[in-house]
């Protein structure tokens, strides 16, 4: 490769870099941080979680106090259904909870 | 345990909502029965009451049916949770009580995990680091020129994903504030995990998975309708989504949420099929062939930016539609009066359709202190990314203004 060609070479190069160079400040420019990042602790705990098992009892009770249908088994799954809205497609479940939670 | 909205309007309880403390007192005694959210090794704290209003409008087809001016009628509290001392952020980790102003509690939502304490990680990210990734983070968002991000918070916290884990994080608040003043700044909330990932961890910046919207044909005659009985669903996705996932996020949320009981119980909510995946062009939604796109859909779905009368399609600063060039240019409008089948379009965005409230501030006529319905009231990424279900949805609607849903029947 010449000389010629390389200094051409290095001026492009350098170019394409000064650009991005300038892109890249004027993005981090746009962005002002008005608090601080708090130190954190050196080591900090994990919790492992897993399934809550169902509130029947205390869905339950709160349906009766507001005058509703409780949750009775079906399938898989706690349903309370009003007699009213049986055969509606929408609006027949009010509240219902899965009998064996995998996901809460 | 879902609230029936139309009963609690029609019931003869009090019209005045319960004072905070009688809501409080009552949340804090459900919230803390063991039979609903068990004792575990994190804490529980009980959240502000949101009170919610309703009315009954009547309708020609059913007659009789007499007019329930707006008022109070139930009180949300949410639960927050703490893990050794700091706040649960995330997908899991939420419940909330509903009372009626009677005092009785109508309501019960909980996605909620029990949480033991595991192992105990070092931390391995710098404050430097930390700066560095939310940078990263927030780049994609003020590429727009103008365009400015201005980081207002950081906390440490806890990320619950609703699965195996809370994980440790910094959680950050900033507001991006784009360079035209007729787009509204919005608020947007991430992460950075301050120990080795467990699990995923949310990044503003990762791409988003699932189809990505498609480029539409203008004037594409190809739109069906989906099949007679189903809901059909058209959601137009910002031109900017492939360096913002949250367009793609919000839309496929939205989705889930529709169709979320039909996984558990198939055929108890009808049919909805996504028969429109666009990225999001003016022409769908004003001008005449807004009936092969907007009009062709029985639910339409747009993503922000935007402000009073407008919203963009472009980032939060270009190629604007118009809420007054409906019913212009060759547009007839939406529905069946015009052609097409459209009943109920979402639009998710900033102060589209100003309330009566929002003019009346404007005009000076009405101190109002709340910031949903003030001019220039922030709304938030975060909330709007956990409308992970159209019950959510709906709370996100009346609570904090962050949706307009326009709705002709």
């Amino acid at each position: 490769m010449s000389a010629h060609v390389r200094i051409k070479f290095l001026l492009i190069a350098a170019l394409a870099c000064s650009w991005q160079c300038s892109t890249s400040a004027a993005q981090t420019n746009a962005i002002r941080f008005a608090a601080e990042v708090p130190r954190a602790p050196e080591e900090m705990q994990v919790f492992k979680l897993t399934p809550s098992r169902p509130p029947l009892v205390f869905l339950n009770e709160k349906l009766r106090q507001a005058k509703l249908t409780p949750l009775k088994a079906e399938g898989k799954a706690f349903m309370a259904r009003e007699a009213s809205s049986r055969n509606s497609a929408i609006g027949c479940v009010r509240s219902w909870i899965r009998k064996a939670e995998t996901r809460n | 345990m879902t609230p029936n909205f139309a009963d609690l309007v029609r019931s003869g309880a009090p019209h005045t909502p319960l004072a905070g403390e009688r809501a409080a007192s009552i949340a804090a005694s459900a919230l803390n029965d063991e039979r609903f959210i068990p004792r575990d090794a994190t804490k529980l704290r009980v959240a502000d009451g949101i009170t919610v209003m309703a009315g009954t409008t009547p309708r020609a087809q059913k007659p009789g049916v007499k007019a329930i001016e707006p008022r109070s009628i139930l009180t949300i509290v949410p639960a927050v949770r703490y893990a050794a001392g700091f706040r649960v952020y995330g997908q899991g980790s939420h419940a909330v009580i509903s009372i009626a102003n009677n005092g009785v509690v109508v309501g019960a939502l909980r996605r909620w995990r029990t949480a033991s304490e595991a192992e105990r990680v070092p931390t391995i990210i710098t404050s430097e680091q930390a700066r560095e990734s939310i940078e990263r983070q927030l780049r994609p968002m003020t590429l727009a020129e103008g365009t400015k991000a201005t980081v207002d918070k950081i906390d440490i916290a806890y990320y619950d994903a609703n699965a195996n884990y809370l994980q440790p994080v910094y959680r950050f608040e900033a507001t991006i504030t784009p360079a035209n003043e007729r787009v509204s700044p919005i608020k947007v909330a991430g992460y950075v995990p301050l120990a080795k990932e467990l699990e995923p961890i949310p990044d503003l910046s990762r791409k988003p998975e699932g189809p990505a919207p498609r480029i539409p044909k203008q004037d594409s005659r190809q739109n069906g309708t989906g099949t007679p009985d189903d809901i059909s669903l058209g959601e137009y996705a910002n031109q900017d989504w492939p360096n913002d996932s949250g367009y793609v996020s919000m839309s496929n949320s939205f989705l889930r949420g529709l169709t979320f009981l039909n996984g558990f119980f198939p055929g108890i909510t009808p049919p909805v099929n996504r028969t429109q995946w666009y990225v999001a062009y003016p022409w769908e939604v004003v001008g005449p062939s807004s009936k092969y796109f907007m009009n062709a859909v029985d639910v339409a779905y747009t993503v922000p930016h935007g402000d009073w009368l407008i919203n963009t399609t472009k980032s939060n600063n270009a190629d604007f539609w118009d809420v007054r060039n409906i019913g212009t240019g060759g547009n007839p409008g939406y529905g069946a009066a015009a052609g097409g089948v459209l009943a109920t379009w979402v639009i998710m965005s900033c102060e589209v359709i100003p309330s009566m409230y929002d003019r009346q501030n404007e005009s000076g006529g009405l101190v109002i202190r709340t910031p949903r319905l003030t001019r220039g009231g922030r709304c938030s990424r975060d909330s709007t990314m956990r409308l992970d279900s159209a019950r959510s949805c709906f709370i996100q609607t009346t609570t904090c203004s962050l949706a307009s849903a326009w709705t002709r029947q």
